[in-house]
C-alpha cells in the first residue's frame, strides 16, 4: 500500500504499517530516555496512531487519548483567544505524582507524554522536541493514494459489515 | 476517518447532534448498558454539577474482524446547550456520520430548527454540508403526550429527505436501528464519494 500523510481536511488519514514501525521507534527511544508512564501520539480527532506505555500504567489509554485530543482542540481555541496564530507548542499539566506534557507535531497530530514528578520538566521539553523532529518526515512521508481506500472500502466489506452490524446489534436487543 | 494499517483499524467517528435534553447522552448510555461487554470501551461523560453534559460523551464501539479489518466507531455527543457552540464546533472535526437527536415535544420544535440551522452553520466551517453528507434524524421522546405528529416533524425538520427513526430513548426504542443505519450511510457516503472522484480523475 502507498503511504498517505495528513490529508488537506485532516479528516481520511492512512497509516502505513512501516510509518507505524518507525513511529514505534521514535517513541521507544524517547521512552529510554526519560521515566515515562506513558506517550501517545494521537491524531487531532482523537486516535491513536502509536502508543508506548510502562508496564505498571493501568489507564486506558483509547479514553486518554480521546481527552486529550479535546483537550488540545480547546487549548488551541484559547490560543486564538490569545492571539496566537496556532495552538500552543506545548501544554503542561502538573499533578502531585504524575505530570503530563502535550506537544504539537503539526496541524494533525499531537504527543501526549505522562512522566513521574521527579523527571526534570526541561528535559522532558528536549527529549520530546527531538522526538517531534524525527516524527516529522515520517508522517509527512508518501503521497494519498485513493485507490487503495477504495479497495478497503470494497462492496464485500460493505456487505460484510451490514451482517456484522446485524448480528452485533441483535444480540444486544436480545 | 482514519485508518491505522499496521493494526488493521478502521475509525470512524459518528457524532449526536441536538438541542440540550433530547436525548442524546441517553442513547450513548443504553448502547452501552446493552451491547457485549467484549465489543465496547469505557463510556466517558464529561459533565456539570447539574448532570449536563459540559464537553461531551464518548463510546468507542467494535464490531470484530471483517474481511482482515477491524472497523471502530468513536460515537460522541455534543453539549446542547446554546453556550457550548465552540465545544460542538470542535467535536465536528473530522466527523464521519451524525444523528441528529430531536425532541419530539411540540414546544421544542423551534428549539430543533435553530440546532439544525447551528448544526449546517458549524459543517460549512468544517468544509461539509447536511445536504451532502451521511446523517440521519431521530425523532426521541415519542412517549410523551405532547409529542407532535410525525408528519409535521418531518415537514419542519427534513429538508434533505434523510432517514427518519421514532424513537423513545429512555426505553431503548429506535436507538440501534438509527446507529446502524448511519453506520451504513458513513460506508455509502466513502464509497460513493471515492467513485465520483474517479469518475473526475478519468475526465
Amino acid at each position: 500500500m502507498e503511504m498517505l500523510n495528513h490529508s488537506k481536511d485532516a479528516s481520511n488519514q492512512i497509516l502505513t504499517r512501516t510509518q507505524f514501525e518507525k513511529i514505534t521507534d521514535c517513541l521507544s527511544g524517547l521512552a529510554e530516555k526519560l521515566r515515562v508512564s506513558m506517550i501517545l501520539l494521537v491524531n487531532s480527532s482523537g486516535q491513536i496512531v502509536a502508543e508506548r506505555v510502562s508496564s505498571s500504567w493501568q489507564g486506558d489509554s483509547t479514553v486518554l487519548s480521546t481527552l486529550t485530543a479535546s483537550s488540545y482542540a480547546a487549548s488551541k481555541e484559547m490560543a486564538r483567544l490569545l492571539g496566537e496564530v496556532s495552538n500552543f507548542q506545548m501544554v503542561l499539566y502538573e499533578g502531585h505524582h504524575q505530570n503530563m506534557m502535550m506537544a504539537k507535531i503539526n496541524a494533525d497530530f499531537f504527543l501526549a507524554v505522562a512522566f513521574e514528578k521527579g523527571v526534570a520538566i526541561g528535559m522532558v521539553r528536549l527529549f520530546t522536541k527531538k522526538t517531534i523532529e524525527q516524527l516529522l518526515p515520517i508522517l509527512h512521508q508518501g503521497k494519498e493514494d485513493r485507490d487503495e481506500i477504495k479497495k478497503i472500502f470494497d462492496h464485500e466489506f460493505q456487505n460484510l459489515l451490514g451482517d456484522a452490524l446485524d448480528r452485533s446489534f441483535k444480540e444486544s436487543l436480545e | 476517518m482514519f485508518i491505522h494499517w499496521g493494526l488493521r483499524e478502521i475509525h470512524l467517528k459518528i457524532v449526536y447532534y441536538g438541542p440540550g435534553l433530547s436525548g442524546k447522552t441517553e442513547n450513548l448510555r443504553y448502547i452501552y448498558n446493552r451491547i457485549d461487554p467484549k465489543l465496547k470501551g469505557d463510556l466517558v461523560m464529561l459533565k456539570s454539577r447539574e448532570d449536563r453534559t459540559i464537553f461531551f460523551d464518548f463510546l468507542q464501539l467494535e464490531i470484530g474482524h471483517i474481511d482482515g479489518k477491524k472497523p471502530k466507531f468513536n460515537l460522541y455527543t455534543v453539549p446542547g446547550q446554546v453556550h457550548y457552540d465552540l465545544t460542538r464546533k470542535i467535536l465536528l472535526n473530522s466527523v464521519d456520520g451524525l444523528v441528529f437527536v430531536a425532541d419530539s415535544q411540540k414546544e421544542m420544535m423551534d428549539s430543533n430548527l435553530d440546532t439544525i440551522l447551528d448544526l449546517e452553520e458549524n459543517l460549512i466551517e468544517n468544509g461539509k454540508t447536511l445536504e451532502n453528507f451521511p446523517w440521519v434524524l431521530q425523532y426521541n421522546k415519542r412517549d410523551l403526550p405532547s409529542a407532535e405528529p410525525i408528519a409535521e416533524m418531518e415537514k419542519k425538520l427534513n429538508f434533505f429527505n434523510v432517514p427518519f427513526f421514532e424513537a423513545v430513548a429512555t426505553q431503548g426504542q429506535g436507538i440501534f436501528p438509527t446507529l446502524k443505519e448511519v453506520i451504513k450511510m458513513v460506508v455509502a457516503h466513502i464509497r460513493t464519494r471515492l467513485g465520483e472522484e474517479n469518475k473526475v480523475k478519468s475526465l
